[in-house]
């Protein structure tokens, strides 16, 4: 069974635990190549724009293909980025019907990635969040017979989603939660806290008074914005401030 | 004038709006959403996690429900530990602080209108957000279409997958579990989620802790 499968929830914890754009990409990267994928994109698509005019993140694609797609503005016609707003599952890019008649520009993308660039398929995941943002995660295969079993197709939904989302913490930071950083006393007292200790108790095993745990206690709760012991010693446990 | 209620169980003092809320309820799942096993003879869809623990979360605006939202204790049988166990992949929470988030309904005609579907299910956010916060509650367990955890990432949440996307009844469910926390709400205020006027109110209820 693929790495994604067995693996899923611990590449999910790695990519929500990701500082940089490069580590998201270094394990997304990582993941493709273990499900048979040669190159992956991770990209927004802003209101009213080409997909990937605001942020791209992309790795494993032929630098001409990239060049010609940018120059030609392929983005505009290429059917899988455009599938995104009417899709709320995942697809294979095999899968999109494209009118080779009605709509030639799609068909000729796609014929140009799989006869020049040997991109014979794809997946790729739709995001879509609250008004006006939504994004895709795609990846692409030379191999031409390249298949994802059901449970495949979950995981890579799933980690794709972190994936993106990871880049979009990453570059629009806004959740103090991810900045949270206790002191190392502080941290001693929630671990003594979480085995069953009183303030008093934790004071003389620290060697500070019963008043000075108890502030090191409120100033954790206040960092890890919690209503009780119990609740900051979860939370503090759940950011993995203790262990 | 919108009001936010958070209702303990079958709290006779407000029966009127948890008929409003039952009502709503089967619009929103079996009418709309087409859950018919919910469906029931009287137009009120109640099931059996509907318990006196339960917490019901309504908010009304002249007489119509715009959000609703069920929250329930994990320490005893709930929706993803008793109907959905197999979208867990990961060990079921089972915590005094960690509650269900479910049936979340906002009203048809506020999504319908043009492009405004995410303001509702913001607002929706914002109400589970400060009756959870309220109740002292630390994490929310809930199941919806994975695009539900890009909405709660985007809102400051950080819901983690306690399962794989899995269909059910033709459509993709996750459960995750997202801690609730205040920095959320100036967030909410950036995306423009509506606030919750001064005049809303909460029942009394007894802390989760």
């Amino acid at each position: 069974m693929l790495k994604l499968v067995t693996q899923a929830f611990d590449l999910v914890e790695k990519l929500r635990q990701s500082s940089t754009v490069a580590e998201v990409e270094t394990t997304f990267a990582g993941i493709a190549a273990d499900s048979g994928a040669c190159a992956f994109i991770i990209c927004d698509i802003p209101p009213g724009c080409a997909p990937g005019a605001r942020e791209i993140h992309s790795s494993g694609w032929h630098p001409d293909w990239e060049r010609k797609y940018l120059e030609r503005r392929y983005a505009e016609v290429d059917p899988v980025p455009n599938s995104v707003n009417s899709h709320n599952e995942p697809y294979f890019w095999r899968d999109l019907i494209v009118p080779t008649t009605r709509n030639a520009p799609a068909a000729n993308v796609m014929q140009e990635a799989r006869a020049e660039f040997r991109m014979h398929d794809g997946f790729c995941i739709p995001v879509h969040g609250l008004e006006g943002v939504a994004g895709l995660v795609s990846l692409a295969t030379e191999d031409a017979a390249w298949s994802l079993s059901e449970q495949e197709q979950a995981a890579m939904h799933l980690v794709g989603l972190y994936a993106y989302e990871a880049v979009r913490r990453i570059k629009r930071p806004q959740s103090p939660a991810a900045i949270v950083r206790l002191s190392p006393r502080e941290a001693d007292c929630i671990r003594w806290l979480a085995e069953g200790k009183t303030a008093w108790e934790i004071g003389a095993i620290l060697g500070v008074s019963e008043a000075t745990v108890r502030t090191y206690l409120k100033a954790a709760a206040r960092k890890l914005d919690t209503r009780s012991q119990a609740h900051l010693v979860a939370r503090a446990h759940r950011l993995g401030l203790i262990h | 004038m919108l009001t936010l209620y958070a209702i303990r169980g079958f709290d006779p003092r407000f029966a009127a709006e948890l008929d409003l809320a039952f009502r709503f309820r089967h619009d929103a799942f079996v009418e709309e959403a087409g859950w018919n096993s919910l469906r029931r003879a009287d137009a009120r869809e109640i099931d059996q996690f509907d318990t006196d623990d339960t917490i019901h979360i309504v908010a009304i605006d002249q007489g119509a429900v715009r959000v609703y939202s069920r929250l329930n204790p994990t320490t005893r049988p709930y929706v993803l530990s008793s109907i959905y166990p197999h979208l867990a992949a990961q060990p079921i929470p089972c915590e005094d602080l960690v509650w269900e988030w479910s049936r979340m309904g906002t009203a048809k005609h506020a999504r319908t209108d043009g492009r405004g579907w995410s303001g509702p299910i913001g607002l929706l956010f914002r109400c589970v957000s400060h009756v959870a916060m309220d109740l002292g509650i630390a994490s929310l367990v809930w199941q919806a279409h994975p695009s539900w955890v890009s909405r709660a990432s985007q809102l400051g949440f950080d819901p983690r997958p306690l399962g794989f996307p899995h269909p059910v009844d033709n459509k993709t469910v996750i459960a995750a579990v997202m801690d609730v926390e205040s920095h959320v709400f100036p967030t909410m205020d950036r995306y423009g989620v509506p606030s919750l006027p001064r005049t809303a109110e909460t029942t009394p209820v007894r802390r989760a802790a």
